[in-house]
């Protein structure tokens, strides 16, 4: 089989290396590009969320490029995310693809289904061979999402000593074949990062990044958020990573367990249910954040999605009872550069303002 | 006099107006009800609003508003998280209750029932004691007032798929006792009207004022118009088994059961969706009906409510469409072999 699947971040680090170990030819799909979005956006509903239509786009471009397989999240709602999969499947078979998807649902108690949908990507491997396929994948996230906490502690320091680091970094990371040279390169990694820590920085301050996960985890869409508030000096702090979720949904760590409940509780007097997606989570985390006197928060979500505009209509509230500033970025195909650089920089001129003001 | 209570006439009022008004009444609580949606009540809902939030809601925030203004002392806003096991309302109506008190920081204080029936039956009891405990120490009472509500809104649902409006039912106008449903009388052989399904949520069906009055229109034309509140359950199942995966949204599977169980039996001469703009939800449904409906070549229109579209528009392009259908049905033999033989057969599928 040779497999393809969307991209989001660096998870296609980690995608390959699973697959590859199970012994499957693995086509990534292409960085996103102008070109993906637009083809995701040409052949995907019009009113569909962004996420969908940038997964559309690499279908299309890994296809383009020999895959005939396609590896897809599911999901049971509530949001629009459990249905993506099948609607792409369509989109696919009606330009003409021929191509086997295999998509991923939550077992919610049916293993024997669960296990049969997964079965061909299993290719003959015993268990043993899974397993290590597995371990190296989560490994590979888990350093993939130390080095990124890493090199945010260390970018608005020196911003582009700290983006090529961290760019070699992630290609060691995706070379490393075993999970012993993983943990080195990740101590090194960190590490170096730390060291640009040193520098003199006057007048710090910090955001925390709140959203809907593909927005905040992939920087082709968000325009490259971090990286721009990097270079203007700022800390930026991501209120969740990819190695969070799969501790908390899927190997229900307790120390995550406990990490939920904390923003759950903080999250109460303002929200008091999951809304599906993130909802939930924007809403507590932008308390923690504030809690722990971060000077403001960015909120990034795609244009439409239901939980983030629950949180949306609800952080309003927060930003007065809490005194802390947030910018929401409802952003979609149509946002350009120009107009998002004025919007970000003219928030981070007010926050620092503020914190002059309080000194 | 007695405490009063406010149901906004917006979003699942056309639902499950009938339940609680009951539940409430017995209750020995007064209930008011908002006005009919106006210009007034969109645009203070437009303002309370964050933008890109679907029109539904903006307008029952309008509604909420409006309550406000009647000075109740309460207003009641459930929470509809799942009405059936395995399947959500949108998560917008699972944030609503939340959305609402932190935009709309004066209003009265709010009734806030969690309605989740996916834990098996679901805790809808318990909950609704906890409603009535505020109005009684009775526990009989608050049973009795249970069932009396739960009864109505089984007749309620009966009523809808004969055919009656929700707002026909609720205010007992024109109520005929009719012995078929309305897709029964339809598919009779001898009615040779143009026969169309409109199909959406609730509150984009019946809200006259959201939808421009659209059944009206169609009605001027003198068009059938099927509803996708008036299919039975097995009808809605019988559509629904084309698709690969279970639709996990209840409108939607209304929606989806519907179009495609008109596809199959080849009841109507095309359908039209109506859809809010920004709505989450309808953004996969309409891929979906209209993908099936294009590939099997039955006209599909897909008209986006929304606060800025324009009657003009809305009518042109509902006029259009009724035109392409009729020339189709008149013009076109290959349309009437295809689909004519079972329009007029006498013993249709159902
Ligand atoms: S959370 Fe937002 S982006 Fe994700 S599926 Fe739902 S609406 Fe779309
Ligand atoms: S179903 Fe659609 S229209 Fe209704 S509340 Fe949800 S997003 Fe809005």
């Amino acid at each position: 089989m040779k497999v393809t699947f969307p991209h989001m971040g660096n998870l296609w680090i980690a995608l390959k290396a699973l697959f590859e170990k199970l012994g499957h030819e693995v086509i990534t799909p292409p960085p996103i590009t102008k070109k993906t979005i637009d083809l995701g956006v040409r052949y995907s509903p019009e009113f569909a969320c962004l996420p969908l239509k940038v997964n559309v786009g690499n279908f299309i471009e890994g296809l383009e490029n020999g895959a005939d397989t396609v590896i897809m999240m599911g999901g049971s709602g509530p949001c629009r995310f459990g249905y993506y999969g099948q609607v792409e499947r369509e989109i696919l078979n009606d330009l003409g693809y021929s191509f086997n998807i295999i998509i991923v649902d939550p077992p919610e108690g049916d293993w024997k289904n669960f296990l049969r949908t997964l079965g061909p990507l299993g290719n003959n491997c015993n268990w043993k061979e899974v397993v290590n396929a597995l371990l190296l994948a989560w490994s590979k996230i888990k350093a993939l999402d130390h080095i990124h906490r890493a090199f945010l502690k260390s970018q608005h320091y020196e911003s582009s000593t700290a983006c090529s680091c961290y760019e070699d970094i992630i290609k060691k990371i995706d070379i490393a074949m075993d999970r012993k040279e993983l943990r080195k390169i990740t101590l090194q990694g960190a590490g170096e990062l730390m060291l640009l820590t040193e520098t003199e920085h006057v007048e710090q301050i910090k955001i925390g990044i709140v959203g809907e996960v593909f927005m905040m985890w992939e920087p082709y869409v968000n325009l490259d958020l971090e990286k721009t508030l990097g270079s203007m000096g700022v800390e930026v702090v991501r209120s969740a990573y990819i190695s969070d979720w799969i501790n908390e949904n899927i190997l229900y760590n307790p120390s995550c367990i406990l990490r939920k409940m904390r923003f759950k509780r903080a999250a109460k007097p303002y929200l008091s249910s999951f809304v599906g997606g993130h909802g939930w989570e924007s809403v507590g985390e932008t308390i923690l954040f504030a809690e722990r006197k971060f000077d403001g928060i960015i909120h990034v979500l795609p244009f439409t999605c239901m939980p983030e505009i629950i949180a949306q209509s609800i952080l309003g509230s927060v930003s007065r009872d809490y005194k802390i500033p947030i910018l929401t970025l409802s952003l979609d195909e149509h946002s350009g550069q120009a107009g998002f650089l004025t919007r970000v920089e003219a928030f981070i001129d007010m926050v620092r303002e503020k914190k002059r003001a309080i000194v | 006099m007695g405490v009063r209570v406010g149901i906004p006439r917006a979003l699942l009022y056309y639902d499950y107006f009938l339940l609680w008004s009951t539940f409430l009444e017995n209750m020995g609580v007064e209930v008011v009800v908002s006005q009919k949606t106006n210009k007034k009540i969109v645009n203070n809902g437009i303002k309370s609003a964050v933008d890109d939030t679907c029109l539904p809601v903006k307008v029952f925030l309008g509604h909420v508003l409006d309550l406000n203004a009647k000075k109740v002392d309460y207003i009641f806003l459930p929470r509809y998280i799942s009405v059936e096991p395995r399947r959500f309302m949108c998560p917008k109506l699972m944030g609503l209750p939340d959305m609402v008190k932190q935009l709309l920081p004066g209003i009265p204080p709010t009734l806030v029932v969690d309605i989740d029936a996916r834990k098996n039956g679901g805790d809808l009891p318990v909950e609704i004691f906890r409603l009535g405990r505020l109005f009684t120490f009775n526990p009989w009472k608050i049973r009795l007032a249970y069932k009396t509500a739960i009864a109505k809104q089984k007749e309620f649902k009966k009523r809808i798929i004969q055919g009656l409006t929700p707002e026909q039912i609720f205010l007992e106008k024109n109520v005929i006792q009719r012995k078929n449903t309305i897709l029964e009388d339809i598919n009779r052989p001898e009615s040779n009207d143009l026969k169309i399904g409109l199909l959406g949520h609730g509150y984009n069906l019946f809200d006259n004022y959201i939808n421009m009055n659209i059944q009206g229109k169609l009605k001027e034309m003198d068009v059938q118009v099927l509803t996708s509140k008036m299919f039975k359950e097995a009808e809605m199942n019988s559509g629904l088994k084309r698709l690969q995966k279970d639709i996990f949204w209840t409108f939607g599977r209304e929606t989806i059961g519907s179009a495609f169980y008109l596809l199959q039996n080849k009841i109507v001469h095309g359908v039209i969706l109506l859809v809010s703009f920004a709505c989450g939800p309808d953004s996969i449904i309409m891929d979906i009906v209209e993908r099936a409906y294009k590939r099997e070549g039955v006209p599909c229109l897909t008209l986006i409510l929304d606060e800025h579209s324009g009657e003009g528009g809305v009518i042109t392009r509902l006029e259009a469409f009724i035109e392409m259908l009729k020339w189709r049905e008149q013009g076109d033999e290959s349309y009437l072999s295809s689909h004519g033989e079972s329009l007029d057969c006498p013993e249709s599928p159902i």
